[in-house]
């Protein structure tokens, strides 16, 4: 089945004076799907939602909702609802009314609205706190009002503003999965702005990364992660080690390239390099083998560094006259600092990027 | 413990500095001699006399239409100001925003002979007409920067948020702008209206044959002397005052229980 396109950047740019922070992005995004706008701080990821939502106008370019050209509609008349950064819940409200604000605005009967905010609030388990203010609520419990207060108005599309930023963590994983399963149940669209990576690949269906005011790349969590297309995106997705490297030899969708050091190495490459080209390599450290015992083609080093993280353990490998290595390993225990080790990388997860 | 004493003994002397002269004054509202030197034996007489003053009770009536029709006015004008300057970029905001504190700090006696000259340029009888649109005029200074002071920059996330759930600007002003702001407007109000209440200078200008304010009355008397009657009108209005302000602290403090 083909998946519709719910809402469609078409060549849109933003400019603030004479900086311009949105260059020319199209992007599709399809129903029901959960697509992260991930990229560090000032990179745009939040212009771009606050132009879908209409609080922000295009300079130039189109929006499209739902196959209307929404690029000159106002913010109110859009079928979009946004869930802040700061949650902006009104303070002189109660949940109850803060929920049902946007109802109101629509002039919906009021026995239609209570029924609909009984429902919402069940749905995001805020029983017993309907008649309490936003300052007597937990920040989990503002959150869900936050939640609520824009689902009730079933908009087409759901924005998520960096939404889960001021949790603690517990409560962060935990609103993650609410988050989740409320976008399976309710199959609204929605569009997550944020810049922890590891909430992106672990709720997103798609993601977008974002820098500059560009697209990097867009695709699914794991293929971004395995597939890094540009350094960027490698660098900020994820830990990896980024070697810089010289073509050798070009064969048939395979290159020999030398690192570290006249390192030898054959490598898959789709794409196309020339001989004594400079590139770089992207390994990531859980790629990495590492031995006390001699590898064939390994090359030595000593551990510099061991960083105990509970179900992970990460290593720094000085290799001598070169750059440091990360690597990444499930036991703990094994080495100890100054161990003299050997690393290998095996040419399946070796990724070459164009300079 | 001795520093504990002093202390205290410290915050009782700034009281009975803040507040001697008003006691006296309530006391020799009570007093039948008619010069407020010494005190002879307890009367209600010049409560009574008071009535019986029909000058004294039209200004105190003067005073009051002025009070509050300026402070409505100048409530309103203030509070849609302030939000205003607050909400909107337009070319000289930075030197509006700065003119907003010259009527503040300019004398009020400047203040008083400008408005006589443009009401005597303009040709309008001076009278409560003129009053009023002073009281005004000195007041919406006092209400902007008040509310101002209400208005943060968590203000703009809330009229985000309304626009977002589809508020019309209107409504965004009535439902969600006005309650966050309305410590600013409340306090603006009542400077405005203390302002007013009190005011000689201003109102001294621009004051024409009968109506004349009970801070005018008062200040005339000092060439044949005060009456105790005002003794007991000053009482009066601070019982008035007392028992309004006391009610208002009790609603709320009823308020914040009732959320707990």
């Amino acid at each position: 089945m083909e998946k519709k396109v719910l809402v469609k950047l078409e060549n849109v740019s933003k400019s603030f004076g004479s900086v311009e922070v949105i260059k020319n992005i199209s992007l599709d995004i399809y129903e029901g799907e959960f697509l992260t706008l991930l990229g560090p701080s000032g990179c745009g990821k939040t212009t771009i939602l606050r132009m879908i939502s209409g609080l922000d106008d295009v300079t130039t370019g189109k929006v499209y909702i739902d196959d209307k050209d929404m690029t000159n509609v106002d913010a109110t008349k859009r079928e979009v609802n946004t869930i802040f950064q700061n949650l902006a819940l009104f303070p002189k409200m109660t949940t109850k009314e803060n929920i049902s604000f946007g109802l109101k605005m629509k002039k919906v009967d009021k026995a239609e609205i209570d029924k609909r905010v009984d429902e919402v609030i069940k749905l995001v388990k805020l029983q017993g706190f309907e008649d309490r203010y936003p300052s007597e609520l937990s920040g989990g419990q503002q959150q869900r009002v936050a939640i609520a207060r824009s689902i009730i108005m079933n908009p087409k599309v759901l924005l998520l503003d960096e939404s889960l930023c001021s949790l603690d963590l517990k409560l962060k994983k935990d609103m993650q999965i609410e988050l989740k399963r409320l976008q399976k149940k309710l199959g609204i669209t929605f569009i997550y702005v944020t810049h922890a990576q590891d909430e992106a690949l672990s709720m997103s269906d798609r993601i977008a990364i974002i820098n500059n005011g560009a697209i990097e790349q867009l695709d699914t969590p794991s293929n971004i992660y395995k597939y890094p297309k540009t350094l960027f995106v490698a660098d900020f997705i994820g830990e990896a080690n980024i070697i810089n490297a010289k073509v050798l030899e070009v064969g048939d969708n395979e290159i020999k390239v030398s690192m570290l050091q006249d390192h030898v190495v054959d490598i898959k490459a789709d794409s196309i390099f020339e001989k004594n080209q400079e590139l770089k390599l992207v390994i990531r450290p859980e790629n990495v083998r590492i031995s006390k015992n001699e590898l064939a083609n390994g090359i030595k080093g000593s551990i510099n560094d061991i960083t105990y993280s509970g179900d992970s353990t990460k290593l720094l490998v000085n290799i001598p006259g070169s750059i440091d290595i990360k690597v990444c390993i499930n036991d703990d225990n094994k080495y100890v600092y100054n161990d003299e080790v050997y690393v290998k990388f095996d040419s399946n997860y070796i990724i070459p990027l164009r300079k | 413990m001795k520093h504990k004493l002093l202390k205290n003994l410290f915050i009782l002397l700034v009281f009975f500095f803040l507040y001697l002269p008003i006691i006296v004054l309530i006391i020799y509202s009570f007093n039948s001699s008619s010069m407020n030197i010494l005190f002879e034996n307890f009367t209600f007489k010049w409560y009574i006399e008071l009535f019986k003053n029909n000058d004294l009770i039209m200004s105190f009536v003067n005073t009051l239409i002025v009070a509050l029709t300026s402070t409505i006015i100048s409530t309103i004008i203030g509070t849609i100001s302030a939000y205003g300057l607050y909400k909107f970029d337009f070319p000289l905001k930075k030197l509006i925003n700065s003119l907003i504190y010259i009527p503040i700090v300019i004398p009020e006696i400047v203040l008083g002979i400008s408005l006589l000259s443009i009401y005597t340029l303009m040709k309008l009888e001076l009278g409560m007409f003129t009053i009023i649109l002073s009281h005004i005029a000195f007041s919406i200074p006092f209400v902007i920067v008040s509310v101002r002071s209400a208005l943060s920059s968590e203000t703009v996330y809330y009229e985000e948020a309304a626009k977002d759930l589809g508020a019309s600007n209107f409504k965004i002003f009535k439902d969600i702008i006005l309650p966050v702001i309305m410590p600013g407007v409340v306090s603006g109000a009542i400077l405005a209206f203390t302002l007013s209440l009190d005011d000689v200078v201003i109102s001294y200008f621009t004051a024409g044959p009968g109506s004349n304010t009970l801070p005018l009355y008062i200040y005339s008397m000092i060439k044949t002397g005060i009456t105790p009657d005002v003794n007991a009108l000053t009482t009066i209005m601070l019982t008035i005052t007392f028992i309004t302000l006391t009610s208002i602290a009790v609603i709320q403090s009823r308020k914040i229980r009732k959320r707990i």
